[in-house]
């Protein structure tokens, strides 16, 4: 892979819109017309280079491209947006939107991110090793369908609405959730190694979807009904596979453990299921 | 004084039976004119097809309906955002465009005049303050009649000459073009959560039936001598089997008399919906040849498509219990809105999916009907903005008319119930220009009864398209450069002016808004309005005074007369 470095020229108060900051929209030029691309400075457009010092080589194709965001990132929203193969690495905080609707490729944040982390992602794998933001993988306001694909894994905690309108695709929080986690939920995977936020699922249809509350939660909605508790044998091949091939080294321990599953939302008769560790159960 | 001329194009001018001839169009002060002098503007159009100014009678482009649309669906927004231009303001797209890009999108596909097809009276202002927003066409908005309490009221009393008298206010008090009917009775039953089934379904509290609302109204109608016909959305919307309904409907204003020179006496709105066959969504089928055969017999109807297109969109309408019907099967968002005496309406976003058998079905029958139906002058297209799609995918519809291999192409790509389940495989027919000319401009111009629209005669507006087609070597084969060619004019020009050159936007003035001044002797109106204000003052949430549109609201209007009277 060529290596491409980033390096932001100081934090700003002034959030600054880079979109291009992606392989597909770098691979093919010279460092010079990446320099020149235009990002959104508050409500100034200007050349990229007048922020962000770039350095570093260039690939043909998006997929040999490697950029290493060197610094402080928090301002800088939209990396990594839409992209589709490819990696990024984000060696401190990223800012809002980063890997929204990125369809391949990946993506490694250092520090934490910011809120909409992968907002409507279609594919590819973000991960974040400090904390993840509000609505991370969520629908943006007013669509139906927030992430359809791809793989998310935060080392630290999410804030509230993770994963809203999420109709595919998996998601895994090794700390802590905010309340409605998986709201609207519609298909997909949701694991949450910490305490599971209150209304998780509200006004989940269900569709396969399910939210595994591995650390236990604090509270099930009401319009959830108790229905068995049982060790699943898929949980089984998730937990193995986390800890295997996704490096979420301790869900190995989880193999085998017995989970109490919720049904719901019973207020829109939905089939969505909340599997809550027997231990944790509220 | 500005002039203009349009040089050496072939000109289409089916109002005045020019098929095609190469010539000039002359214009100045905003009229098509015999003689320019030395100087004026030139535009060379030598290989290029000159139209009229494309004219829409039936779109949602302004009012409380498409704003509850532009509110709830963020997401459309953002797929589909529109820079700030040199000229233009910016905006944004998609099934509910802001009202700027509205106007700059009709413009840059060559259309210069556009009717809002449903108006809630006591929203009026809000229609018109967006409609004054809306640059560069022409427009006009229709008011909603066919549920409002004195309708149904005068209906019920069997007072004509009172029904006549509101009727006239009711244009004049909301600058309306024209009256509108949407499902009669179903939505006033709509506030009892009921609806009517059929035309001689119960209209709750009233008594009565959709049958004696439409003839009553087109009655009326004819009797003021409105320029244009009552504008229809028939009862039974959206219901397989549907068909019989509208035949049905259309047979109600069979015997209504028309006025003077017009022969047509009702206009049914986005027929595709109402032209359903079949007993449920599974096994629908193409009710569109039973339609075509009626019309076809019957001189005074004309309708118009409410072509689906496959994608999504954001489907409004004053039929309230329809709406919730939608909202049921799709589990969509969904806006129901009551407007107090007089209307309803509902907003549910919908997806038409090729591979959904219904919708390809629906997409068929859209088609047929603009196929079967033998005369041009009284089918048109229109794809009921935003029902079936919104307007901007005109062009593609034009190409299925005028191309076989487009819609045989289309067609492959969709679900095979389409082959199945309509007629549209053994249809051959491809529309010529001049017949595409008449769909999109002359034919709902004189159905509007805009005299200065729709053709290029002696007098007429100087409103002009000039596409980049040549129409003597255009091959149906060749369907995606007529898309192109439509969905971008080479020039469009508004009162004289060019307003889009190459398919950008050059200029933005402002259109009028077109509204009918239909009057009723004094002695009725004053009878009239004594009854209408003690009802206005016990029912309504505003005084009688606040309730007619000020002038101010239209800072450029053209008043029509009714029954040839002067405005």
């Amino acid at each position: 892979m060529d290596k491409l470095v980033l390096t932001p020229r100081g934090f700003s108060r002034v959030p600054l819109e880079a979109e291009v900051i992606t392989p597909d929209a770098f691979a093919g030029k010279s460092v010079k017309e990446i320099r020149a691309l235009r990002v959104h400075y508050g409500n100034r457009e200007v050349e990229m280079s007048e922020y962000i010092h770039v350095q570093g080589k260039v690939a043909d194709a998006p997929v040999d491209q490697l950029i290493v965001v060197d610094g402080d990132a928090r301002h800088i929203k939209y990396i990594g947006r839409g992209m589709t193969a490819g990696r990024i690495v984000v060696q401190g905080d990223a800012g809002m939107h980063t890997g929204s609707q990125m369809s391949g490729g990946d993506i490694t944040v250092a520090g934490d991110a910011g809120d909409w982390t992968g907002a409507e992602m279609r594919g590819g794998l973000l991960r974040v090793l400090g904390d993840a933001g509000n609505l991370l993988g969520a629908a943006y306001r007013g669509s139906s369908e927030g992430m359809t694909g791809g793989c998310i894994i935060v080392n630290g905690s999410a804030g509230s609405e993770v994963g809203s309108f999420m109709r595919r695709g998996m998601m895994v929080v090794e700390g802590a959730t905010g309340p409605f986690t998986g709201v609207h939920m519609n298909g997909g995977e949701i694991f949450v190694f910490g305490p599971l936020g209150r209304r998780a699922g509200a006004q989940a249809k269900g569709n396969g979807g399910f939210i595994a509350a591995l650390g236990g939660a604090r509270e099930v909605l009401p319009t959830y009904v108790y229905e068995a508790t049982y060790a699943p044998g898929f949980m089984t091949l998730y937990m193995r596979q986390l800890a295997e091939n996704l490096g979420v080294k301790h869900a190995a321990r989880y193999i085998g453990e017995p989970l109490r599953r919720y049904r719901g939302d019973m207020a829109i008769g939905g089939s969505a299921e909340i599997l809550v560790a027997e231990k944790g159960a509220p | 004084m500005k002039e203009l001329a349009i040089r050496n194009g072939y000109v289409f001018d089916p109002l005045n039976g020019v098929d095609g001839e190469k010539m000039d169009i002359l214009l100045s002060g905003g009229r098509v004119v015999e003689k320019v002098k030395r100087g004026a503007e030139e535009i060379d159009a030598s290989g290029m097809a000159v139209m009229p100014g494309g004219v829409d009678l039936h779109s949602h482009i302004a009012g409380s309906k498409i704003n509850i649309g532009r509110l709830m669906r963020p997401e459309d927004h953002r797929r589909d955002q529109v820079p700030k231009g040199r000229v233009t303001r910016s905006g944004v797209g998609y099934s509910c465009p802001s009202t700027f890009v509205t106007g700059y999108r009709y413009a840059q596909m060559g259309y210069t005049t556009v009717m809002e097809a449903a108006m809630p009276p006591i929203t009026a202002r809000h229609v018109h303050e967006e409609l004054a927003d809306t640059p560069i066409i022409d427009k006009g908005a229709f008011t909603l009649m066919g549920n409002n309490y004195f309708t149904l009221k005068y209906v019920r009393d069997g007072d004509m000459e009172k029904l006549k008298a509101f009727v006239a206010w009711l244009l004049r008090a909301t600058r309306g073009y024209a009256v509108k009917i949407v499902n009669p009775g179903g939505v006033e039953n709509w506030k009892w959560g009921r609806n009517v089934h059929g035309l001689d379904g119960n209209v709750e509290d009233y008594g009565i039936t959709p049958r004696q609302i439409i003839s009553s109204l087109a009655r009326v109608n004819e009797e003021l001598g409105l320029p244009h016909t009552i504008h229809l959305h028939c009862n039974n919307l959206g219901v397989p089997g549907n068909y019989q309904t509208t035949i049905d409907t259309m047979d109600v204003a069979k015997t209504i008399k028309p006025r003077d020179e017009r022969k047509t006496t009702i206009h049914v709105v986005h027929c595709q919906f109402n032209a359903l066959a079949g007993n449920n969504w599974m096994n629908v089928r193409s009710g569109a040849p039973k339609i075509a055969r009626y019309v076809n017999g019957n001189p005074h109807v004309t309708l118009d498509l409410g072509q689906v297109i496959f994608g999504d969109t954001t489907t409004m309408t004053g039929d309230g219990p329809w709406q919730f019907n939608l909202w049921n099967m799709t589990g969509n968002k969904w806006v129901n809105s009551d407007v107090e005496m007089e209307a309803g309406a509902g907003v549910v976003p919908y997806t038409f999916k090729p591979n959904n058998p219904a919708n390809s079905v629906q997409w068929g029958i859209g088609i047929e009907l603009a196929l079967l139906v033998k005369d041009p002058w009284r089918v048109y297209m229109t794809t009921d903005h935003p029902n079936g799609g919104p307007f901007t995918h005109y062009p593609e519809v034009i190409a299925w008319l005028m191309s076989r291999k487009a819609r045989t192409d289309a067609m492959n790509a969709m679900n095979k119930a389409v082959m199945k389940r309509t007629g549209l495989i053994d249809n051959y027919r491809e529309y010529t220009f001049s017949e595409m000319a008449i769909a999109t401009r002359a034919g709902t111009a004189r159905a509007l009864g805009l005299e200065g629209k729709g053709h290029l005669g002696q007098g007429a507006d100087a409103d002009a398209a000039v596409y980049r087609v040549n129409p003597t070597q255009w091959r149906p084969s060749q369907y995606k450069e007529l898309e192109k060619a439509f969905s971008r004019a080479a020039y469009t020009v508004k009162a004289g002016e060019v307003v889009v050159k190459d398919g950008e936007v050059v200029a933005t003035p402002t259109g009028a808004t077109h509204w009918v001044n239909a009057k009723v002797p004094e002695d009725l109106e004053k009878e009239f309005i004594k009854d209408f204000e003690a009802d206005f003052r016990k029912y309504y949430s505003v005084s009688l005074r606040n309730y007619p549109v000020e002038d101010a609201y239209l800072p450029a209007q053209r008043v029509h007369a009714a029954g040839g009277a002067s405005p």
